[in-house]
């Protein structure tokens, strides 16, 4: 079918179709981000109602936001040139600009994607006093050695664990003790035991309540009209039939589940043995390996034992794994239910036993870069003091570092010093008699004009990163932390997702636009519908690059 | 429109001077955000001043509004009745009361 009015204008609009068309698509575009933008200032105006919110004005970093806007900027006006060069009939040129153009979302989108990356892997801690410090780099894993058993759940199938344990999944965690199992590796001369539910048993348990039955038919076989005539419920031997099957196919059931459970613990021990035959004939056909290295070989299998015990009541069975070689454990923080010194509890309510490392109750981050106590309401005693680990702060642009990095009273890296009270450091000493010194000097200013001097402006202290800074925070002294992501507060919300519904929009007008460069047939066939077309695709082009006009200033600058 | 390739040729040459110019107005966006004018309003006022000026010239030559069929304007004269309803709205979260219980002054 034959799409009218491709070239020529229609006799009514005065307008070719797609003409007429896109600019319906970029009016509802602009209801769109208009509705985003209005919700932009929605949210920046309520956050001056929460004393303890502050808008993070000027947190993105303007250099990257500032080379996007270029990039768009030139794409824009390259994709007006390549449609100029349609007109002209100059096939070569208009690919060259064209080319260009789809470079330029490339960059951009190269650009955006280095942004997030940063954004993702920075995090911000608020403590239970206010204080709120920034930072990247860090260890929030939760240490566990020592462990000797584990609970799970065989109806959950909480088998969450096993993939910390696994050494593949743990590429970025260390620990003193490594246990290298690739999945669970039992020992070669393990057989399964099952002291609860030895099979067995519970045939002759079955036995043992079918006769109980058997008599009970009986004397109610003798009885059942003198309980018929006292109690008017007819009993039939069919209905106490019925009850003994029920209670057979239970305990069938049960047998059946056990059955196979054991086939599937057995499949899995010959399995396992069989990966642990394999590594241990490999290791002995490595005739370089030292005592040493096989003592490393041997310590990096654990055996793990399961023990069945069964809910006699619900016939639900849990499995607790025995470890004949205590070994350990590293795990994120947040894939933790709680954390205690004895036990970890996984999301999926798996338990490893074990002693948990001293220092999982912190939360270690490595490169400090922002600190904020507008919301605190003692900022001279803030919490944050007490787990800096300090080389150097630089605050307000001024070197404070001197010799206080070698001072008495410094906090160890990893929150030794957490444990000596409130005594401050020797460098949050002068930072602290800066920010007296530069209190006194605002109040002074703020006098002499009349006004009441605006000391929270001193609040925010940017750390610089060549300064190292770091800190160790207890767990139990932290409010809330997440990275800077749009669970972060209500900007990075917004700003993620308004630049990335504007992102997808690149991304789309870049698939449009390479696909008009490799349109070459169109192009001989009828020029002008192709000239058409870049132009429709250009002003979609032209209305991406307009949002980030907008978007550039109103989040990294304003 | 301009068909004549000597036309589309003058053009060419003012679509490099708009990029150009649009280069020089993000210099200055980035600028003045480290000129104080008073107050964080008037700060915002002149960023947003800024960018208003780019995008019309984005709008009016690259996008060439500045010589389009009346349809088109009739099209847009709706779409920036409504957006500028939308971008008016938040006057009205102005008059929400908000309680804070020892409350903090910022």
């Amino acid at each position: 079918m034959e799409i009218p009015y491709t070239v020529k204008a229609r006799p009514d609009t005065g307008l070719w179709n797609a003409k007429i068309g896109i600019w319906l698509f970029l009016a509802s575009e602009v209801m769109l981000f208009g509705g985003l933008f209005s919700g932009y200032v929605f949210l920046r105006l309520g956050s001056g109602a929460d004393p303890n919110y502050f808008w993070p004005t000027g947190s993105l970093e303007v250099l990257p936001g500032m080379i996007n806007t270029f990039v768009l900027i030139a794409s824009s006006v390259f994709v007006v040139v390549a449609w100029v060069q349609l007109k002209l009939r100059n096939w070569s040129g208009y690919t060259f600009w064209m080319t260009l153009v789809v470079l330029c979302s490339l960059a951009f989108m190269g650009i955006k994607s280095y942004e997030y990356y940063g954004k993702f892997t920075h995090y911000g801690i608020r403590l239970k006093d206010n204080s709120y410090i920034a930072g990247h780099h860090i260890d929030n894993s939760q240490k566990m050695a020592e462990i000797k058993s584990v609970d799970l759940d065989l109806i959950k199938g909480n088998l969450g664990f096993l993939k910390y344990v696994s050494s593949e999944e743990k590429d970025n965690l260390t620990f003193s003790y490594e246990v290298k199992l690739g999945g669970l590796v039992p020992g070669e001369e393990m057989v399964p035991s099952t002291p609860n539910g030895d099979l067995n048993e519970t045939i002759k348990a079955s036995d043992e309540v079918n006769s109980a039955l058997a008599e009970v038919n009986q004397l109610l076989g003798k009885t059942g009209a003198a309980v018929e005539a006292q109690s008017g419920v007819r009993l039939s031997m069919g209905v106490l039939k019925d009850l003994k099957k029920g209670v057979d196919e239970s305990l069938r059931e049960v047998h059946d589940a056990r059955m196979e459970m054991n086939e599937e613990v057995n499949k899995l021990i010959r399995e396992h043995n069989a990966a642990l035959a394999a590594a241990k004939k490999q290791a002995a056909n490595a005739r370089q390996k030292t005592e040493e290295d096989q003592k490393i070989l041997d310590e990096k299998f654990v055996t793990l034992v399961p023990v069945f015990s069964w809910n006699k009541t619900l016939g639900l069975g849990t499995l607790k794994v025995f470890a004949d070689n205590p070994f350990s454990l590293e795990v994120p923080h947040n894939r933790l239910r709680n954390a205690t010194d004895s036990k970890l509890t996984f999301a999926d309510f798996s338990v490893v036993h074990g002693t948990r490392d001293a220092n999982s109750v912190y939360l270690h981050v490595e490169h400090l870069d922002k600190l904020d106590l507008r919301s605190v309401a003692k900022p001279e005693d803030s919490a944050v003091f007490n787990y800096i680990a300090e080389k150097a702060i630089n605050v307000w642009g001024e070197d404070t570092h001197g010799d206080a990095g070698n001072g008495e009273g410094k906090t160890e890296y990893g929150g030794a010093g957490a444990d000596d009270g409130k005594a401050k450091t020797k460098t949050t000493e002068e930072l602290w008699k800066k920010f007296d010194k530069n209190s006194r000097e605002v109040t002074k200013k703020a006098a002499e004009k009349g006004k009441e001097p605006d000391l929270k402006k001193k609040l925010t202290m940017k750390i610089y990163k060549e300064d190292h800074v770091g800190a160790s925070i207890p767990y139990e002294e932290i409010k809330i932390y997440s990275n800077y992501a749009p669970k972060q507060n209500t900007f990075y919300a917004i700003y993620f997702l308004l630049t990335g519904l504007h992102g997808l929009h690149v991304v789309a007008g870049a698939i449009v636009l390479t696909y008009f460069l490799f349109s070459r047939r169109l192009y001989e066939k009828d020029p002008e519908h192709l000239a058409n077309r870049v132009e429709v695709g250009g002003l979609f082009w032209h209305f991406v690059d307009l949002v980030w006009i907008f978007l550039f200033p109103v989040l990294y600058l304003m | 429109m301009a068909d004549s390739p000597e036309e589309l040729q003058k053009h060419l040459k003012l679509y490099w001077i708009i990029g150009a110019v649009l280069f020089g107005c993000t210099f200055l966006t980035v600028g003045v955000t480290y000129i104080n004018f008073g107050s964080k309003a008037a700060d915002i006022t002149v960023g947003l001043l800024i960018a208003l000026t780019k995008a019309l010239l984005v709008a009016l030559i690259f996008m060439h509004l500045n010589h389009e069929k009346s349809l088109i304007y009739t099209v847009l004269l709706y779409t920036f009745f409504f957006f500028a309803g939308m971008m008016v709205l938040f006057i009205l979260a102005l008059f929400d009361p908000v309680f804070f219980p020892g409350f903090n002054e910022k």
